[in-house]
């Protein structure tokens, strides 16, 4: 049916060999994480100027009441995950403000608030990997366009 | 470069001294820069640079253009007056006449016994009249005395002082008053006073009555630093009805000390149980249950990261009181020791303290190594760890106390493989993924019925949740397992900017042993051999018009455990529906809803919105807000009728009227907040949308 | 300046005539007559002389050009296709295209009137021009509220 195996996230066609990633967040971490995975690119600590340069300008979580049960206590919370970030490529813009906004929903009980919590926060780190995966995939989509101009102005 | 633009008169006839002036006569055309000045007749004292002319006389300048009997004016120096003043300024379109206009300045005016309105000419909706009113547009800030407003024809509203944002920016003075009316408290008017102290500090005192309880003084002050941002409200009666004191506080800080270590403080507190349900709006009353009062340290190293947290709640309206962490210490690293092995740990330590049930010390420590073989196209990753725990216990009078131990090993191996295929639909090019992917995991079992619960829970059945090795979150509870999962999801994304138009996703696990390990010593241990279908289907179809579908189906008894449906219409700002269908038989009682909300133009001007949220088994809304809104381009209505249910399960209705003048606020309650949140996607304000 | 009216008047031209009966002289060809500080520069004039022996003058150029010092020691100057000058009273009667300039100052219009000795101007829009008068004020150097000092006089 067509489907042949090839990569996804950071895959074959891009023509950097080097990243650096700024953000003290979650999801700069998860995209550090999939980049030092990816095989022919190399995680930098310090910016160089020909890397790929990702910077995680903002990421931040919010909730909201979804659903009350027929007490008037909260049944169901949505989790809202927002992310901005940029790509450079050398002097070339790949990003500029780029964002990516998720959502989780999850029961909420008033009895067990710290197991509650705790829940909240392993749904925002399936978040932030899942905004770091839409990160990647982005970029290497945006680089695929911009490398022909660059190289052959057509 | 000469500083002072020369004075340009034209007229019919000029006669006076070159050097001393001259006064013309006939269609007089004065023009110095870029201000310009006409009038039948005008003298021009040259050493004072004053010019006076007379009857109607129009003065027009970038920015503002204003029309007068006489004009007596300093050039450069921007003083003097006009008479019988009809002035029109274009930043924020205010425009009026009054009997004196006094300039003071540059861009500074002076109107008296004036009025002014954002109305556009020959449309007198509404007037602010004033015995002095000021029209600063360097602060761009207005400034009324002896203020009142009339709205067609008919006054309104009057106030010894009123202040008005020029640009609708921040503005020190009385924000318009809100009133509404609801059957807790009757009549509820309150009158904020925004005190704009500095570019980053600024304060909103309100004072705000309600009809059967007496008045309410509250305040909330905010601060904005570059290195610590926060706020502070805080409300307090003596209430009438309920003879008793009642407040609350909040304070939340958050403060970066360095780029790597920071503070975050959140202390909220009331005086009683229904403090929410009687003052508050209504997403405050349903959640409000557990406050926190919590002070949390970070510190961010290079690949390590180390919280410490001091935790309590004031618990409202219920008997179960979360425990307190006073404190706890997480730590968790990712050191690089060897290529290709990627090794983790993370630990904590914590005091549980509870009144009533166990207290105690709980530490662990989970050291893990993985060796992840990763190509373009597919994953395999091994992991093995240790989890290791020791509990100090003790009754919460302080007797009985034990130690506890766990040691667990968790051995997991997680794979998939990426295959892509590209689609042309409707002629734009898009990237389609198939990702199948096996995820399996073994811990074997160890009683844990003797262990207390401090914050474990049981997570609800997701695809966050089945990639993970345990299904209960926290620490206190580690399920025993030999699982296998496998899950299928294939993506669209657009191939140009690789956003992702459309997910689907199928995955299910297997067990291939019972789950022994139980939240609590009385629940059963399952011995399914499957675990619930997981399915969940959702994405933008048409640039407006995206939906999404969740199901999970117990595959054994053959019905729904848990499903979600919902659909969004956005074709344009102004015109939102949202349907969702939601279904919870996890819940005791369950719980089946459908929400229905909706944005929507009914004629060029009038807008209604609506939001219904439908309780099946109740066979009642829980929440439901009905309204309209009106807008006449300088002004607008809304009115909203809401009726929710409160967390001590009676009703609670609230009427809001508003009544919006462009460039002055709104005088009456906002229904604002409370559409923004019964309506995913409302917009308010009335420019943004298509007339 | 005032005392120009006293001094004596000299006239150059190409052609002159002069009628002794009527007392009329002609001079045409770049005609300049000087009195003092002031010179008038014109095409064509014809002067003559009232019984208290004041000058009349009148005539044109391509265009006329007056210039005289003023008391405050600045120059005026003047250009017009058409004038008349009154001797009397010392009036110079400015048409078509007049325009009047004192330092910076400047005045347009289609009939200008300047008494030399008072040094007030008159300017009106004529009908034939395009019926408009035109006058400048440069600011002053100093700020506006101290006295007008002389200012130096501009190089012509």
């Amino acid at each position: 049916c067509g489907f042949h195996l090839r990569g996804s996230g950071l895959d074959a066609n891009l023509l950097v060999h080097s990243a650096y990633v700024t953000g003290g967040g979650g999801t700069a971490a998860q995209v550090r994480n999939s980049l030092s995975l990816t095989p022919h690119i190399t995680l930098l600590n310090t910016p160089a100027t020909d890397a790929l340069l990702i910077d995680v300008l903002r990421e931040d979580s919010r909730q909201q009441v979804l659903t009350l049960t027929s007490l008037g206590r909260v049944s169901e919370y949505r989790l809202f995950y927002t992310v901005n970030f940029r790509a450079r490529q050398g002097e070339q813009m790949l990003i500029d403000n780029g964002s990516i906004s998720l959502y989780r929903d999850y029961t909420y009980d008033d009895n067990n608030v710290l197991g509650k919590t705790n829940e909240a926060d392993t749904l925002i780190a399936n978040m932030q990997q899942d905004a770091a995966l839409q990160i990647l995939r982005r970029i290497s989509a945006a680089s695929r366009n911009a490398a022909p101009v660059s190289s052959d102005a057509h | 470069v000469d500083p002072k633009p020369p004075v340009h008169i034209e007229a019919d006839q000029v006669s006076g001294q070159t050097e001393s002036g001259a006064s013309a006569q006939g269609n007089v055309v004065v023009t110095q820069g870029d201000l310009r000045v006409e009038s039948e007749w005008g003298n021009y004292d040259a050493p004072n640079d004053r010019l006076t002319g007379g009857d109607h006389v129009t003065m027009t300048r970038p920015g503002s253009v204003l029309h007068g009997r006489t004009l007596d004016y300093y050039i450069q120096r921007h003083e003097g007056t006009l008479t019988d003043p009809d002035y029109a300024m274009s930043p924020g379109k205010m425009r009026g006449d009054g009997a004196e206009l006094l300039f003071e300045g540059e861009d500074k005016y002076r109107i008296d016994s004036g009025r002014a309105t954002s109305c556009r000419p020959g449309d007198d909706s509404w007037y602010l009249h004033a015995s002095t009113m000021w029209l600063d547009y360097t602060s761009n800030s207005g400034v009324a005395h002896n203020g009142w407003i009339e709205f067609k024809g008919v006054p309104i509203l009057y106030s010894p002082w009123m202040n008005f944002p020029l640009d609708n920016g921040r503005q020190t003075g009385f924000l318009t008053p809100s009133l509404s009316f609801d059957n807790r408290n009757g009549f509820d008017l309150t009158l904020p006073f925004y005190w704009n102290i500095a570019p980053n500090y600024d304060a909103t005192i309100s004072t705000r009555y309600l009809a059967r309880r007496g008045l309410m003084m509250g305040g909330e002050f905010r601060y904005l630093q570059p290195g610590y941002t926060g706020v502070l409200q805080v409300q307090g009666m003596n209430d009438r009805e309920d003879q008793a004191t009642r407040y609350s506080v909040l304070f939340q800080h958050q403060q970066t000390f360095t780029d790597r270590l920071w503070m975050a403080v959140d202390v909220q507190k009331v005086s009683d149980d229904s403090f929410f349900n009687d003052f508050g709006e209504r997403a405050a009353i349903a959640s409000q249950t557990n406050l926190p009062r919590q002070v949390l340290f970070g510190y961010n190293g290079d690949n390590w990261n180390s919280n410490l947290l001091f935790q309590r709640y004031q618990t409202i309206q219920q008997t179960s009181i979360p425990y307190a962490r006073m404190p706890q210490l997480t730590f968790n690293a990712n050191p690089q020791w060897l290529d290709g092995v990627r090794t983790g740990v993370s630990g904590e330590i914590t005091d549980f303290t509870h009144p009533s049930l166990t207290n105690g010390v709980r530490s662990w420590v989970y050291p893990t190594i993985s060796m992840p073989f990763v190509s373009n196209y597919s994953f395999f990753t091994p992991k093995i760890g240790v989890h290791a725990s020791n509990y100090q216990l003790r009754d919460a009078s302080g007797g009985n106390s034990r130690n506890e131990s766990r040691v667990l090993p968790v051995v997991s191996l997680d794979s998939g493989l990426f295959f892509e295929r590209d689609l042309d639909v409707g002629g734009n090019a898009l990237t389609q993924t198939l990702e199948p992917r096996a995820y399996y995991v073994y811990i074997p079992y160890k009683k844990q019925s003797d262990l207390p619960n401090f914050d474990s829970a049981v997570t609800d059945l997701s695809f966050a949740q089945l990639f993970r090795e345990n299904q209960y979150s926290g620490n206190d509870r580690i399920n025993d397992a030999n699982q296998l999962t496998l899950a299928l999801s294939s993506r669209i994304y657009t191939a140009n900017d690789g956003i992702e138009l459309l997910q689907a996703s199928i995955g299910q696990r297997f067990y291939f042993k019972d789950q022994q390990v139980t939240l609590s010593s009385n629940d059963q241990p399952s011995s399914a051999s499957k675990s619930d279908l997981l399915l969940s289907l959702g994405g933008r179809f048409w640039h407006d018009l995206s939906a999404d579908y969740t199901l999970q189906y117990n595959t054994e008894d053959r019905k729904t455990v848990r499903s979600t449906a919902g659909l969004t219409w956005n074709p344009q700002p102004g015109s939102i529906f949202n349907l969702r269908y939601t279904i919870n038989r996890n819940q005791s009682p369950s719980t089946e809803q459908i929400d229905v909300s909706a944005q929507w133009p009914l004629t060029r001007n009038w807008y209604g919105v609506a939001r219904v949220n439908y309780s099946l088994p109740d066979k009642q809304p829980l929440d439901a807000i009905v309204g309209l809104e009106y807008n006449a381009g300088c002004w607008g209505v809304r009115l909203a009728a809401q009726r929710f249910i409160t967390s001590d399960a009676q009703f609670k209705t609230t009427y809001f009227v508003v009544l919006e003048l462009d460039g002055l606020g709104g005088i009456g309650s906002n229904p604002v907040n409370a559409l923004r949140t019964a309506i995913p996607g409302y917009t308010a304000d009335f420019d943004g949308r298509q007339q | 300046e005032t005392g120009d009216r006293e001094k004596p008047v000299n006239l150059k031209s190409d052609q002159f005539k002069a009628d002794q009966k009527t007392q009329v002289r002609v001079a045409s060809g770049n005609v300049i007559v000087t009195q003092g500080t002031m010179t008038l520069r014109s095409e064509r004039l014809t002067s003559r002389e009232d019984a208290q022996g004041s000058q009349f003058m009148s005539g044109n150029g391509a265009p006329v050009h007056f210039r005289q010092k003023l008391d405050s020691g600045e120059w005026v100057d003047a250009e017009a296709l058409r004038f008349e000058y009154y001797g009397d009273t010392g009036t110079l009667k400015l048409f078509d295209k007049a325009w009047v300039k004192r330092g910076k100052d400047e005045v347009y219009g289609d009939v200008i009137t300047y008494n030399t000795t008072t040094e007030i101007y008159e300017a009106q829009g004529g009908k034939s021009g395009d019926g408009r008068v035109n006058i400048t004020f440069q600011p002053k150097t100093k700020s506006a509220s101290q006295p007008a000092a002389a200012s130096k006089p501009e190089a012509k």
